[in-house]
């Protein structure tokens, strides 16, 4: 049936390419914008390209704000936040999706418990506690508070990605004699690794951009994160337009680079390779 | 030997006379207290954390820290948005920074909750006179004051000189001859769409709102706590408040591009930088960003006082505020050491400095620092000289700050943090609810707060 | 109690999830559901307990009707654009061709992109006399000269929904395509043979695949969209004249602009017992056909 397949990949690129025109209009207009000069933000009628361009912008957030610092902080809290969501969901979804065991409902709701609340409610509690810990001022401290906030939805996502892994596959594994521990690595977790990727994927942006947490537990001017460097261009008096822009599109680079070298490991075609293999 | 073991007795007797025993009990008692070689690390918040303010006040409490041996500083920019939950988990861990700089707000915010230190004996030792007494009344409370007095925000009318004359309009001297004015100010363009209006009327639902509102109610005499007695007279002023959101209302349908009821600053600073309007009440930021983004109408631009109600009668106050510096509850030795570096940062070159790092939108609140060289010499204060002095001595010599006309008041840090007043004007904007009843609503919600925080 | 091995195995598999649950999440919980039975004095910092007080002055809040109704149409609004929008494009990356991994790249960027440039970004094109948005409807005469949807009532909510479904469907459509990787091609061959046509190779294929996945996201994402902050706040702050102020933008102002943390806490309470009844019910029904 190639002409089908032919056919539904032009399906495809069409509707795509229209999808791209949607979404991608507004970030091609912001991204243009963090090179136009000032004098030219703000015309009436609205124009799409400048007639100049200036790295005015990028040069301020490079050597003013301290650019470079809030990036590789962002970096170390948003994989290690990343790998302790993953690490412990996968293990707890392989858990709750293959055994049953008194409680388990009441931990898969219960786990749904930080995600009901807005942050803002649970904020001062959550500081006390990595107060208590020692932790205030320190990346390990806005690591734990990030896994607070995203570990439900992780943990549920990743439940409904294994859950579609028959458990008949398992069995088949331990009636060959294979742990419960060597299965849920060797065999598992490869088959759930789309779902697996895409929750990480999730995680990281999370924390990437995750504001309120970062201001209040780090004081430290080294400890900054992007957020953080953003907000300082806006004071109650002035927006920095600009900057914003520029801020704005350099944060998106890391995500785009970490997005395209990961997303192989979404393939099918990487996974049936994996099962035959 | 411990001195227990010598029998205490008159002096002559020949045992250790109880002077030397006091005095060799007071020695071991200091080789046991006094800190080996630690300095006194100094924490100093700051909300202005755009890089060419930060910087400067950075370098200024670094250098005047390390005037007193063993002090140093851990300087910090904290974000306004997150100032809030940052000053309420200082005050509940009992760890205030030692010294602030940050607006009023947050100053009542602060004293309330019992984390300042006073700073009235900074006051007198540094020369009361010098200080704009605004400034000064603003930041008192029970007799001493909390902030001292940094630079000062301003609010007036800026507006177009040209178009001013292209109309043949005179600055305007009461609130008839404005309207008047900025009517006469709209222009059609060639297709018959307004390309000018008269008067920007931004009503931005946080903060922005209440800020025209107040200018407007300020300088017909209105205010919510009376300055002599400090008693809410809000809503016995009825009629001028209802008066000045009436006016407010009809400014806006008469001369106001209809988006400007949710604008904030951004929206209206563009719209008088790029010639959309005629006249805006504003901060002097206009200056610097039509610098950045039409440098020809720099020398177009002047100011005049928002106006009375009536000409006969200058405006009684406008809406103003600034920075302060604040010195946070700590041990007597932090709080020593604070005091002598703000002494020192209050050289008038370096508070001038300051004010030069965000020129004619910061204006020294000081005397001595206005007229001192440094500030003077800044080639964006030379260039708007004139308009600068108006400000100095028309606007700012008379102000309030919402809530705070008898002085720091929290109302003030919640009026500024919530929506309830650019609630009750948008609604009264949009014609959903009348500007009598717009009035009513502001005062229920005032009364509420203020008998909630004097309990 | 005998556990049996497999149980056992359950339980070790969740434990450091368990953990990590008690020791960070029940205590901040716990805090919330204690300060909502109490009113926090400004000036001392005492509390005063009032058991149901709190609840009680929410019920009668003149801002309950309002808020609810329009964190209703926000979050349906906003649920319906996103899985419409995650679900049609994550059906064109699927395919394995030339060029669609940077398609994927772009598509998924209005979700990385930080939230208060795109907040920003798009007060930007809503703005009256600069915007693009605002200058096509204008153009098209459905918009006054040099005004902005965002001044006006309906529009606003209109435009905060319109940002947050660009903002959220790439969540969705990476989801749906990691979910569509896992279906089983001789699915697909099967239906083939059995003569199936396009339409009910997805009807009878994809769709039913996709049941698993879209459970939770539904109620994921319904949790994550009725306690978003952040994007209508930067957007609208909660106008013109309120209606944009969803709940936790109510909280927010109970909260961190009066200072009133207990009213604030009971109102996030009410809410969060609101959302548990709603998952607790919805898991209920939807686990009777998963659970194997």
């Amino acid at each position: 049936m190639k002409s089908r397949a032919m056919v539904g990949s032009a399906v495809a690129y069409v509707v795509s390419l229209l999808l791209v025109v949607f979404i991608g209009f507004p970030l091609l207009w912001m991204l243009v914008s963090s090179f136009k000069p000032a004098e030219q933000l703000f015309v009436s009628p609205p124009r799409l390209l400048p007639s100049t361009l200036t790295l005015d912008w990028y040069r301020n957030v490079m050597l003013q704000s301290d650019a470079p610092t809030y990036f590789r902080n962002s970096l170390v809290i948003g994989a290690a936040t990343t790998a302790i969501c993953l690490s412990i969901g996968t293990l707890a979804a392989y858990g709750v999706t293959r055994f049953e065991f008194p409680g388990k409902r009441v931990f898969l709701i219960g786990a749904l418990l930080s995600y009901v609340f807005p942050a803002i409610v649970l904020f001062v509690p959550i500081y006390m506690i990595i107060n208590s810990l020692g932790l205030i001022d320190a990346l390990a401290g806005v690591v734990i508070a990030h896994t607070i906030l995203t570990f439900p939805f992780a943990l549920w996502m990743l439940r409904s990605f294994f859950i579609a892994i028959p458990r008949e596959i398992d069995e088949a594994a331990w009636v060959d004699g294979a742990s419960y521990f060597l299965t849920f690595v060797a065999i598992i977790l490869p088959l759930a690794l789309p779902g697996v990727f895409s929750v990480g994927v999730f995680v990281f942006v999370l924390s990437w951009n995750e504001y309120l947490f970062a201001g209040v537990l780090i004081t430290s001017g080294s400890l900054k994160t992007i957020p953080i460097g953003i907000s300082e261009f806006i004071t109650s008096f002035d927006v920095r337009w600009g900057e914003i822009m520029a801020m704005g599109a350099l944060a998106t680079m890391p995500v785009i680079a970490l997005f395209l070298s990961v997303q192989r490991f979404f393939l099918r075609g990487v996974i049936a390779g994996a099962i035959k293999g | 030997m411990s001195p227990g073991q010598f029998p205490i007795e008159e002096a002559g007797s020949g045992a250790i006379p109880r002077s030397r025993l006091a005095a060799a009990a007071m020695f071991i008692a200091m080789l046991f207290t006094v800190p080996p070689a630690a300095a006194q690390e100094l924490s100093v918040w700051t909300n202005l954390t755009t890089a060419a303010q930060a910087t400067v006040i950075q370098k200024q409490v670094t250098a005047c820290a390390a005037k007193q041996t063993g002090v140093s500083v851990k300087f910090e920019t904290v974000p306004f948005g997150a100032m809030y939950t940052r000053l309420i988990t200082a005050l509940r861990k009992n760890e205030m920074p030692n010294l602030m700089n940050t607006l009023e707000g947050a100053v009542a915010f602060v004293q309330a909750k019992n984390g300042l230190v006073s700073v009235t004996d900074l006051v007198q030792s540094l020369g009361k006179d010098d200080f704009l007494p605004s400034y000064l009344a603003a930041a008192s409370k029970g007799g001493e004051v909390w902030g001292l007095p940094d630079w000062a925000l301003h609010q007036e009318v800026w507006y177009r000189k040209d178009l001013f004359a292209a109309a043949g309009v005179k600055v305007p001297r009461s609130w008839d001859e404005l309207l008047a004015a900025a009517k006469a100010l709209n222009k059609p363009g060639p297709d018959g769409k307004p390309e000018v209006y008269g008067f920007a009327v931004p009503m931005g639902r946080s903060l922005v709102a209440p800020q025209t509102y107040f200018q407007i109610l300020y300088s017909a005499g209105g205010t919510i706590f009376d300055p002599k007695t400090a008693e809410y007279v809000f809503g016995d002023q009825k009629e001028i408040a209802v008066k000045a959101m009436q006016y407010m209302i009809d400014l806006y349908k008469a001369a106001s591009p209809p988006a400007s009821i949710e604008w904030s600053w951004a929206e209206y600073r563009t719209a008088f930088v790029k010639g959309q309007v005629a006249m805006t009440n504003e901060w002097g930021a206009v200056v610097q960003m039509a610098v950045e983004q039409n440098p020809a109408i720099l020398d177009k631009m002047d100011v005049f006082p928002f106006p009375g109600p009536t000409a006969d009668k200058k405006p009684v106050a406008a809406l103003n505020g600034g920075y302060y510096y604040l010195v946070g509850k700590s041990s007597p030795e932090k709080v020593a050491a604070s005091k002598k570096v703000l002494t020192c940062l209050y050289e008038p070159a370096l508070v001038a400095e300051r004010a030069n790092s965000r020129p004619i939108f910061a204006i020294p609140a000081t005397k001595s620092a206005f007229n001192n060289d440094v500030y003077q010499s800044n080639a964006q204060v030379k260039q708007f000289k004139p308009l600068i002095d108006k400000i100095f001595n028309e606007v700012m010599p008379s102000w309030y700050r919402y809530g705070m006309e008898a002085g720091l008041h929290p109302i003030t840090g919640q009026i500024e943090a919530t929506t309830f007043i650019g609630d009750a004007i948008q609604s009264a904007a949009l014609g959903k609810i009348t500007a009598a009843a717009a009035v009513d609503q502001i005062d229920q919600q005032l009364r509420f707060q203020v008998e909630l925080l004097s309990r | 109690m005998r556990f049996s091995r497999q149980a056992l195995a359950g339980v070790f598999f969740s434990s450091p999830a368990i953990v990590f649950l008690v020791v960070f999440v029940v205590y901040p919980v716990l805090d919330a559901v204690r300060l909502s039975l109490l009113v926090v004095d400004f000036a001392t910092d005492q509390t005063n307990f009032v058991g149901m007080a709190n609840f009680a002055q929410m019920l009668r809040d003149p801002k309950l009707v309002p808020v609810a109704t329009n964190t209703l149409v926000w979050t349906v609004a906003s649920l319906i654009g996103q899985f419409g929008l995650g679900l049609g494009a994550a059906l064109c990356i699927s395919r394995d061709v030339p060029g669609m991994r940077l398609i994927r790249t772009i598509l998924l960027l209005p979700y990385v992109v930080p939230v208060i440039a795109i907040a920003l970004f798009w007060r930007w094109l809503l703005d009256g006399s600069y915007g693009l948005v605002s200058y096509l409807l204008q153009a098209a005469a459905l918009l006054p000269a040099n005004q902005s949807p965002l001044a006006i009532p309906d529009a606003a909510m209109a435009s905060v929904i319109l940002a947050n479904i660009w903002r959220g469907f790439p969540f969705v459509m990476i989801s749906y395509w990691a979910a569509l990787q896992g279906i089983p091609q001789e699915q697909y061959e099967a239906a083939q043979v059995d003569g199936a046509g396009i339409w009910q190779e997805f009807w009878y294929v994809t769709l039913p695949n996709l049941l698993e996945i879209t459970k939770v996201m539904l109620i994921l994402r319904l949790i994550w969209t009725v306690t978003f902050f952040d994007i209508v706040w930067l957007i609208t702050r909660g106008g013109p004249a309120g209606a944009t102020e969803h709940w936790p933008i109510w909280i927010y102002q109970e909260s961190m602009g009066f200072f009133r943390f207990g009213y604030g806490a009971a109102l996030a309470l009410a809410l969060a017992i609101l959302l548990m009844v709603v998952s607790s019910l919805y898991f209920a029904l939807a686990s009777r056909s998963s659970e194997r």
